[in-house]
């Protein structure tokens, strides 16, 4: 049976967390989309350590880290999260159930009232899950990424009342594996 | 229905349902998955609707889960999971 394990950055993982990081597929979706350097993240990992508000793990499926999960304003009404997945293996359903888990661990904290995220228009994938789901999309925002790109990005706001019928659309796109990994996984915090 | 074929009809049926088409004329087993028009929720539905209608996900009883990169593999751990038709 599959298991989903949740662990947070850290210099053991840096070298893939990096590598999938600066990977032109990983970028191109980013609104900071410089290569980083080991340096500039093993200070982002200090950084990390010492705010509250935000946290980022490395998803384990089984023994293997296959993506990454992360959120920011933690404690605030809204949460904004993210993902990226770095393995090449095409796993069934992972990127659905790390939704799942994503607004499962921002809305087990009492004040967290939205998960908010901003997807690049051009991000077909993600675009097609939140539609397919029933998130519905807010006005484009054009911003400027850090390498100068001007990239239209759409965001998407899950209300807490609306979690339960989004994620009852999810389970139903989502194989038994993931299910069965969704029922049980943990973050090691 | 053997279950190639099976695979191919499902696989036809998400690509319409995520409104994708084939990124290549005809699927190979040499087809890189991630390569082949169907997207990570296409995907999805295509293991979904698998499981609805062969009664098992085969990712469910693999001990070390071994995930397919190319469409022969996918196929191949449906046709050994079912065995022979």
């Amino acid at each position: 049976m599959p298991s989903l394990r949740l662990v947070p950055f850290s210099e053991d993982n840096a070298d893939f967390v990096l590598a999938w990081r600066n990977t032109p597929r990983v970028r191109e979706n980013m609104i900071d989309d410089s290569v980083i350097s080991m340096e500039e993240h093993l200070r982002f990992l200090e950084t990390l350590a010492k705010d509250a508000c935000r946290q980022y793990f490395v998803v384990y499926l089984d023994q293997d880290p296959v993506a990454t999960l992360y959120f920011a304003d933690l404690g605030q009404q809204e949460v904004t999260w993210g993902c990226y997945i770095g393995t090449e293996q095409m796993v069934p359903g992972l990127f659905v159930v790390l939704f799942l888990v994503g607004a499962e661990l921002a809305f087990a904290r009492p004040q967290t009232k939205a998960l908010c995220s901003e997807v690049a228009a051009y991000n077909s994938a993600p675009q097609a899950l939140n539609r397919f789901i029933g998130l519905e999309a807010g006005e484009e925002r054009v911003r400027t990424t850090r390498s100068g790109r001007t990239v239209e990005f759409v965001p998407y706001r899950l209300e807490r009342s609306g979690w339960a019928s989004v994620q009852a659309r999810a389970l139903k796109v989502t194989p038994g594996s993931m299910k069965q990994a969704y029922n049980d996984w943990k973050a090691e915090i | 229905m053997q279950v190639r074929a099976l695979i191919l009809e499902m696989f036809s049926e998400a690509l319409e349902a995520t409104d994708a088409t084939l990124a290549c004329p005809e699927l190979s087993d040499d087809m890189v998955l991630l390569e082949s028009g169907l997207d990570s929720l296409g995907f999805a539905i295509l293991v979904a609707r698998l499981e609805e209608e062969l009664g098992f996900d085969p990712f469910v009883e693999m001990i070390d889960a071994v995930y397919p990169t190319t469409f022969g593999e996918f196929v191949r751990i449906y046709e050994n999971r079912q065995g022979p038709n």
